[in-house]
Parts: C-alpha cells; sequence; structure tokens
C-alpha cells in the first residue's frame, strides 16, 4: 500500500473561503473556536451540526444555525443508525459530495463513519482536521471529563481474534495527551508487546514535548517496552500516520510472527483518521481490532485558537470490500 | 549502560524462559500446597494487582512444563499427570457480547457457545502442536476416534474440509472456521442488529468432551489432566462469569480449572441454572493470595528476599554469592533518632533561633490565656542539646493541658522525668515508668514531626521498610525497587554493587513508586474517581492526626468501624477501595466490649504511606464514627462539610484542646 498517493491540503486560517463546496457537511458541536469557525466558513448545500452526548449540552446552548441533529447515543453504532436514518443518508446518491469535520466528533464515531459510508457504497468522502494554536492548559489540558467507563473494541473495527498466543499479540498505541487513557488501554491489553507513536511534528512545535511528557505518566502500565518501540507519524496527517503503521507493522511480522493486533489511537483526530483507514484497507476481517477507553463526558474547549485547516480526501474504495 | 534487575515489574511481561527464571516458590509449604493443577477441585487464585497469580498460573502452563523438562513437552506431561492450557480472558474481548440489539439471553448463549468453540480450538491446536513437535508416531486410528469422537460432540453436523488429509489438521480447521464464522456473525450484529447464529454445543460440551475424548481414544493422553488456566478472569461479566461458574458446578475429570482474577473480578458465583449457586469448599476452593503472605509474615519477608536475589542472580550482580543480607545495600541514615533530630535542627535553624516547635507553643499559650505563664513554661521544655526530648516535654505539657490540669506544677515534673530520660535513667516510681514507655512509643512520630517542622522529607529506608510497604504485593516491591534503582543509577551510584543506595535514591523511589501506586490502582467508572478522592481525605487525615499536638495514636494509618450507619455511597467506596487494595483489611477485626458488634479494622495500603507523611508501622488505629466515615467516604459529602468534621475531630489533638461541639455533626448532607 501506498497511502502517500491520497491527496490532501491544507489552508490557512484566514483563507478558509478557498475551501472547495460539499453538497453535505457534518461537524460535531462543541465550544472549540477551531470547530465553529470552520462551520462557518464552510460552503455546502447542507450543513450540519451532531451534538454528541458526551459533551452534556443542553438545548438552550445549542447554536441557532445549521440543521441539528441532537443524538442521545454514546455507543457508536447507535449514534450513527439513528443519524443515518433521520437523515436518509442510504437514500444519498452515492456521488454526493460528503465532508466531515473531524475536529468535534468522538474519535470510535469518526472511524466508523468511515467504515459506514463505505458500507453502503459511498466512494469518496471528504475529511478536515482544525490545527488549534495551542492546548488550553498546556500537556495539563484534561480532553476526557469524568472517570474511563470501559475499555472495548470499537463497533466495525472488531476482528477475528486467535487464541491467545501470548508473546505475539501486539498493541499499537497512539499516544496523546492523557496518560489515564494510554494507562487503561495498556492495562486492557496488558500482556501485548506495545508500540507508542507519537505525532512528529506535532501540530505546534511545542506540542511533541508536551505530549512526552504527559505519555511518560503511563509508563509503568506499558510495561517493558521492546527496543524500537516508538513510531513517529505528523499528527495532522492521517495518510502518513497509515503509512507508518503499514511500513512499521509489515517489518514486525517479517520478524516475528504476530497472532493478535490491537490498534489505539489516543491521539489527534487526523491521526484516528489514519488508523481507521490504515484497519480498513488491510486488517479488516483479519485478528486486528480497534480498542478504545471510552469515557463519559468529554471536555467542550480544549484549545485556544485555530492556525489552518487540513483537508483529506478519502478514496473508500481503497478499503477491503465488506465482509459477508 | 547498567541494567536495572528490577525493570519488568509484571510477569506479563516475561517471556516463558524468564518466568522459568524468576520463578521463587513461597517458603514453607509452598505453591503447590495453594494451587495443584492435577486437583479436580477448581480453584480460584485472587488478589491485588501485583500479587503473583499470573506468575503463578504461567509456571503451571505448558511451555514452562517443557522448560523444566529439558524442552520435553511429552516427559513433562507424563511426569507431572497434567497438561497446563493457560489463556487470559481478555483474549475473548468480551464486551463484544452485549447490546448490539440482541438481550441479554441471546449474548449468554452465544458467549457460551463462542467460548466452547474457543477452549475446543486451543485444546486441539495443542494436541496437534504436540504431536508434531514431539515427532509422535501416533497410530492414525487413534486419531481418527479421537477426531471422530469430538465430531460428535457437536449438535450440528461437522463437515471437515475435504482437501484436508491430516485428521487433526482437519479438526483444528473446522474450530477455527467455525470460531471465524461467529466472530463476524457477533462484531457485524453492532451494525445490522441481526444475529443469526446456530448453537452447536451446549456449555460443557467441548470443554469437558474434548479433554475426555482424548484422555479415551489418544494413548499419550490416558490419565492426564486438563487444566484450563483462565487468568484475567476480571474482564468476563457477571452473565459471562455465570457460564463459567456452570463449567465449575458441572466440573467432569479429567478437565479442572484453575482461575486467576483481581480481588473485585469474582463477580458472582451464580451459575446458568437460576438460583444455583456454587459454594465455597463444595464447588471450588478459593486462594487469598494476600491473606497467605500476611499469614505467614515472616515466610513473605523470605519470600521477598529470595525474589530479589534471584533477580540479582540474573543480572550477575550477586552470583556465587552463598550468604546475603539485603539490608547492607541500602544506606541507613547515621545516628540514633535523637542524634539525627539533634543534627538536623543544627543545619535547619540559624544559630539562637527558637526552633518552630517552641515558637507554636509560645504563641499558642499566648493565644490562650496562659501568656503569663509561657517564658516559664517554655523554659521547662527547653532541651536545647536534644530537640526529641524537647519534643517529648512539649507533647507531655499538651496532654496535661488537654486534662485541664495545672501546667506549671505539671511541667515541672515533667522536666525532671525527661532528664533522667535523658541521663539514661528512670526512676522508681510508675509514673518514671509510664513516662519512659511513653516516650519509646512516640519517638518516632516525634521525629517525624521535627522532620516537617524544618522542612525535610519524611524517612523511608531499608529493605525492611520496602517490605512492609508493598503490602503483601509482591509487585509493589518490585516497583520500589525499580524506582530506587533507577535512582540510584541516576545519581552515579553502583547500586547493589558498591556502597550501597543512597538515602537521597531511596527516598525519591519510594516518593515515585508510591504515587505511581495510587494512580495505578484506580478503578474503572465514577467509583475510580470517587475511591481516590476519598483515599486522599482519608490519608489527609491520617497526616493530620500525626502531626497534631497530641496524637492519640502512634502511627496512625488504620481504622475501625462497625459499619453500622454508613450510607450505601460510602459503603461502596470504601468496598470498591478494599477491592483495589487501596485499603487493606485486617483479619480478625475485633468485637467490641460493650455492645459485642464486629469492629472491621481497615488500614490504609502502606504503599501510600509515603504519599501522606505516614508511618509504615500498623500500631495505632483510630476508631471513627459513622458521621466520620460518611465524611470521608460518600462522594455526596462535600469538602466544607468534612471540613467541619475534621476541625472537631483535630480540636481534641491540637492545643487549645476545644472539645467537639456536638451541634456541628450529623450535617454532612446540605
Amino acid at each position: 500500500m501506498d497511502y502517500s498517493l491520497l491527496r490532501r491540503e491544507v489552508v490557512s486560517s484566514r483563507r478558509l473561503a478557498e475551501l472547495p463546496a460539499w453538497d453535505i457537511f457534518l461537524s460535531a458541536y462543541n465550544k472549540s473556536e477551531r470547530v465553529n469557525a470552520v462551520f462557518d466558513a464552510v460552503k455546502a448545500g447542507r450543513k450540519e451540526w451532531l451534538v454528541h452526548p458526551e459533551y452534556d449540552f443542553s438545548r438552550e446552548e445549542l447554536p441557532g444555525t445549521g440543521n441539528l441533529h441532537v443524538l442521545q447515543e454514546r455507543d457508536e453504532a447507535e449514534f450513527w443508525r439513528h443519524y443515518f436514518m433521520s437523515a436518509g443518508v442510504e437514500s444519498w446518491p452515492r456521488d454526493t459530495r460528503i465532508c466531515i469535520d473531524s475536529t468535534g466528533f468522538m474519535r470510535p464515531h469518526l472511524m466508523l463513519f468511515l467504515r459506514r459510508l463505505r458500507d453502503l457504497g459511498f466512494s469518496r468522502l471528504y475529511a478536515l482536521y482544525a490545527d488549534p494554536k495551542a492546548y488550553e492548559a498546556g500537556e495539563k489540558t484534561p480532553f476526557t471529563k469524568g472517570a474511563v467507563t470501559e475499555v472495548r473494541q470499537v463497533r466495525g473495527f472488531e476482528g477475528v481474534h486467535q487464541p491467545d498466543r501470548r508473546d505475539e499479540d501486539l498493541l499499537v498505541i497512539g499516544a496523546g495527551y492523557d496518560d489515564e487513557l494510554i494507562r487503561r488501554v495498556a492495562e486492557n491489553k496488558r500482556a501485548a508487546r506495545k508500540l507508542e507513536m507519537f505525532g512528529l511534528p506535532s501540530l505546534m512545535p511545542h506540542m511533541y514535548e508536551e505530549n512526552r511528557l504527559r505519555a511518560a505518566r503511563a509508563e509503568e502500565a506499558l510495561g517493558q517496552l521492546p527496543s524500537r518501540s516508538l513510531l513517529f507519524a505528523p499528527a495532522n496527517d492521517p495518510f502518513a500516520t497509515a503509512q507508518e503503521l503499514h511500513d512499521r507493522l509489515q517489518e514486525e511480522r517479517k520478524a516475528s510472527r504476530i497472532g493478535n493486533v490491537y490498534l489505539s489511537p489516543l491521539a489527534t483526530k487526523a491521526q484516528t483518521l489514519g488508523f481507521a483507514l490504515y484497519y480498513l484497507c488491510e486488517w479488516a476481517g483479519g485478528p486486528a481490532s480497534i480498542i478504545f477507553p471510552f469515557a463519559e463526558y468529554y471536555s467542550r474547549e480544549t484549545s485556544v485558537g485555530l492556525s489552518r485547516v487540513w483537508l483529506y480526501e478519502f478514496e473508500l474504495d481503497w478499503f477491503k470490500p465488506p465482509l459477508p | 549502560m547498567v541494567n536495572n534487575p528490577f525493570e519488568v515489574t509484571k510477569a506479563v511481561d516475561f517471556t516463558d524462559a524468564q518466568i522459568a527464571a524468576t520463578w521463587v516458590d513461597l517458603p514453607g509449604g509452598g505453591f503447590s500446597h495453594l494451587a495443584d493443577p492435577r486437583s479436580p477441585m477448581p480453584r480460584f487464585l485472587v488478589g491485588g494487582k501485583g500479587g503473583g497469580r499470573t506468575h503463578l498460573l504461567r509456571y503451571f502452563s505448558h511451555p514452562l512444563q517443557r522448560l523444566r523438562h529439558n524442552g520435553n513437552l511429552l516427559a513433562a506431561i507424563q511426569k507431572e499427570g497434567y497438561v497446563g492450557l493457560y489463556f487470559l480472558c481478555g483474549g475473548l474481548n468480551s464486551s463484544r457480547f452485549a447490546k448490539k440489539g440482541q438481550s441479554a439471553d441471546t449474548w449468554e448463549a452465544i458467549f457460551s457457545y463462542y467460548t466452547e468453540i474457543w477452549f475446543g480450538r486451543l485444546t486441539v491446536n495443542f494436541i496437534e502442536e504436540l504431536f508434531e513437535e514431539a515427532a509422535l508416531d501416533v497410530k492414525s486410528a487413534e486419531v481418527e476416534s479421537f477426531v471422530n469422537a469430538v465430531a460428535e460432540l457437536f449438535d450440528v453436523p461437522v463437515v471437515f474440509p475435504p482437501e484436508e488429509r491430516n485428521g487433526l489438521l482437519a479438526l483444528s480447521k473446522y474450530f477455527h472456521s467455525t470460531q471465524r464464522q461467529l466472530d463476524l456473525a457477533i462484531n457485524n450484529a453492532a451494525l445490522t442488529h441481526e444475529l443469526d447464529i446456530k448453537i452447536g454445543a451446549s456449555p460443557g460440551r467441548l470443554v469437558f468432551g474434548v479433554p475426555a475424548a482424548a484422555a479415551r481414544n489418544l494413548s499419550t493422553f490416558s490419565g492426564v489432566v486438563f487444566a484450563y488456566l483462565l487468568d484475567e478472569y476480571e474482564n468476563l461479566t457477571i452473565e459471562q462469569q455465570h457460564y463459567v461458574n456452570t463449567l465449575i458446578r458441572e466440573k467432569r475429570r479429567p478437565t479442572t480449572f484453575l482461575v486467576g482474577s483481581r480481588l473485585y473480578g469474582l463477580r458472582t458465583h451464580e451459575t446458568l441454572s437460576a438460583g444455583e449457586r456454587n459454594r465455597q469448599g463444595s464447588e471450588y476452593d478459593l486462594v487469598v493470595l494476600e491473606s497467605t503472605y500476611r499469614s505467614e509474615v515472616h515466610d513473605y519477608k523470605t519470600f521477598c528476599a529470595n525474589i530479589v536475589k534471584k533477580r540479582l542472580e540474573r543480572e550477575s550482580r550477586h552470583g556465587g554469592q552463598s550468604s546475603w543480607n539485603l539490608e547492607a545495600y541500602f544506606q541507613e541514615p547515621v545516628g540514633s533518632l535523637e542524634e539525627r533530630a539533634a543534627l538536623h535542627t543544627r543545619e535547619k535553624l540559624a544559630a539562637g533561633a527558637q526552633p518552630p516547635w517552641l515558637e507554636q507553643l509560645q504563641k499558642q499559650l499566648q493565644d490562650s490565656g496562659f501568656g503569663t505563664d509561657a517564658p516559664e513554661l517554655l523554659e521547662q521544655v527547653r532541651f536545647p542539646g536534644s530537640p526529641l526530648h524537647e519534643k517529648f516535654a512539649i507533647l507531655l505539657l499538651y496532654r496535661s493541658w488537654a486534662d485541664g490540669k495545672d501546667l506549671r506544677r505539671e511541667a515541672a515534673e515533667n522536666r525532671h522525668e525527661v532528664e533522667l530520660l535523658l541521663e539514661g535513667s528512670t526512676g522508681d516510681s510508675n509514673s518514671s515508668e509510664k513516662i519512659s514507655t511513653a516516650y519509646k512509643h512516640q519517638r518516632k512520630d516525634l521525629y517525624a514531626q521535627i522532620l516537617k517542622s524544618l522542612g525535610l522529607p519524611q524517612e523511608y529506608f531499608g529493605f525492611d521498610d520496602f517490605v512492609l510497604m508493598s503490602g503483601f504485593l509482591p509487585r509493589n516491591l518490585i516497583v520500589l525497587l525499580k524506582q530506587i534503582t533507577r535512582w540510584s543509577l541516576f545519581l552515579g551510584e553502583q547500586p547493589f554493587a558498591g556502597e550501597g543506595i543512597s538515602l537521597k535514591a531511596q527516598h525519591e523511589g519510594v516518593r515515585e513508586a508510591s504515587a505511581w501506586f495510587f494512580s495505578e490502582a484506580k478503578g474503572l467508572g465514577q467509583v475510580g474517581d470517587d475511591t481516590q478522592r476519598a483515599i486522599r481525605r482519608l490519608g489527609g487525615l491520617f497526616r493530620d492526626m500525626r502531626f497534631s499536638d497530641k496524637p492519640v495514636e502512634v502511627g496512625c494509618s488504620t481504622l475501625t468501624t462497625d459499619r453500622q450507619g454508613l450510607t450505601r455511597s460510602a459503603a461502596l467506596v470504601l468496598d470498591a477501595a478494599i477491592m483495589h487494595s487501596l485499603i487493606l483489611e485486617v483479619p480478625n477485626g475485633r468485637r467490641e466490649k460493650n455492645t459485642g458488634t464486629l469492629q472491621h479494622k481497615y488500614q490504609l495500603n502502606p504503599m501510600l504511606a509515603p504519599l501522606f507523611d505516614l508511618s509504615l508501622a500498623r500500631r495505632g488505629q483510630a476508631g471513627f464514627s459513622a458521621t466520620e466515615m460518611n465524611a470521608i467516604f460518600d462522594p455526596g459529602v462535600s469538602d466544607s462539610a468534612l471540613g467541619a468534621i475534621k476541625e472537631n475531630l483535630l480540636a481534641r489533638m491540637c492545643a487549645p484542646f476545644r472539645l467537639e461541639s456536638a451541634s456541628s455533626q450529623g450535617k454532612l448532607f446540605e
């Protein structure tokens, strides 16, 4: 696979008007400036706000513009089931130009959206990711609000696993700022050999260091990391992320037999999309799953400002064909 | 780069060879007394994180059996009489078996069938690999009858791939493809809400049937016990544990089970048959590893020492030495407590300056109407040559103050007694003896108070302290030693080889290990957050008590309660803290003299002692009322309400020793 062939471009925050127009534009509402500025600037036939219950907004706090879908379902499969039904997605022409701003979406939901569109026969999806200028409280920024309630496989990314071949399981963690999430995932697959992926280059120069500082707190849960246990991929590039995963896991598979693979994207939404892309292209139906630590609530505002917007074009027919 | 022998802290991070190399048996009866993989009685091995369950279960598994017999697994099985099939329940990804538009009953049935297939596949794969590895010339008739016997266990027709001539391989492929079909159906149900699965075997059919067929048809397995070693049982939900409990209830030779679980992981003993509940001693045995360690403290220390010795030997720091003294690897402070107190005071105070404890006493006396007596009282308690004796004299004065006695007279009498102590002689009177005993009991806490007043860290050092800190979880000891060794290496020392690990490295390592334990022991969900908050409250309260003017207990890190009057939330949080080993239940709590009610005794895990500047010794215990317990453990109680309760509690321990006001009690919930 050569994911570098997929198209991406970047637009500065002052030139959002240069973004192309779409038929449908979806964004998950939260209080971040970067989410709202992009929603206001985008040109689309229909602009839809989706509201995650994890942000815990009351009706009065929600925006008055755009079509509003207030969803109660925390389970990502149920979330999309309800949205798809209420928006009539199944009846959309398959060449509809759909764009999703990944910035405010819950990660599991974002990943499943890719798969659901492919399952329905859509061949293309545009995704945006808005870089912040900084996170609100540097490396201390709380992203999850409240406790992690469970670690489980993401719907649509559940694999066909082999009875435990202990030494051969591999867990790749896309390490974000939240050490609690890293710890929970590592604990959940504590027998797996672990690799950590960091965003480098990070969204802003200082963020890599902040990221490493936070992730170091989960060190004991990660156990003894083997040599060369770190991976690096740009924090705002899903395709480079997928490529890095592809290259590294191919190397790992050459070096030793790998039984089960677990992927856990806990960093930026752009990297999350890269994990999903890699999984759907190479592991669907295989002994691999994407796992995620689910929390009850998430912070509505974690970042300051908007520096630039990335546009990614996903060619959904790259994915492995739908399983029976 | 020098290796840290304690870098690996979890058994799951060890290879099979490392598990074998670091294996240490329990002194006394050994682990085989606790868990025998040949025993027909299924057994649960439960305990906190790091108690040694995984190490023990893996030790019984077939890769380790092979290593114990020079690579000859067949000989191992025949000699040891069992084969250990280890697997992690986490591998089942059990959260898939829920919701997705299906009823709980449907999932219970599907999980049972799926796990039957999983067990079956594990067993058949093992048999196939063993035959291949041992290059056994097994009679084809034996294999054929085994394969047929397994096929007959299914309630659905079993069709083998026609191209596969090897019967065992065909059977293995059948299990593989059945599991794959189940996986796809289960996974897709999230998206389709459809689940069309035909259950091909009832609970137990394959789990008991496959080993029985092997023992009956394959001569290699005649008389061999198949021990399923299930680890991480806490990953299964209540409904999924119903299935395992059903297997345990219906146990059938040659299958047996050893199940490893965290304390909180044993969710139920009920079976799939409604109302049927397994009983300990009848259907299963249960071993709590920490309780075993605790019941033989001396053996536990030896066990810990042996674990450390093994690690050091592996890193060749200690090879070949027959007698060894772990204490010698850790530097100790020089001098007695009295000498150290004097030294610290000299170093931290400017020449001629009054120690902070005397400053405080002076202010308290002046603020409480004893201003005119203050100079004389201060003179009576002043022992500039021995700050520890000075602190003791002040404590005696506080006690007299709290009892409402004549301070001037008491101070003069006490001074005489303390002077005798200083001279090393005790008077003949009862009171002299009492004072001498009190000093012995209090000197460590008084020394701790001096350190705090001077802005110095509390002291935790030496192997014995680290064993105490581990709270009967050997992994805690390993983490402590890992952090200490890291610091020692960072400071340019030669740990376990040079002059001993410095106090600085020990202090920093202990601090980090303690902070790690606090975050590591956090449970999932809101109750995890609530428990952390309760522990902060309890630890903070114990700290305030320890550093109060007149602590009522020595080295207090234990509480007693009859649990009566606890709110539901408080009881839930207290139990969660116990289940996650943040609090240790001390066995054999005592009955209250007057009412006969059972007083439960709970100790804050000693791993947390450094986080709250507490003593490692479990000596004193605080009896908390229901109101106080609720203030600590009920998440609904605000910090301000807790503050009021705490103020009342500490008023008895801090000058001017006001009695608590009854009116402020009982208003926890606003």
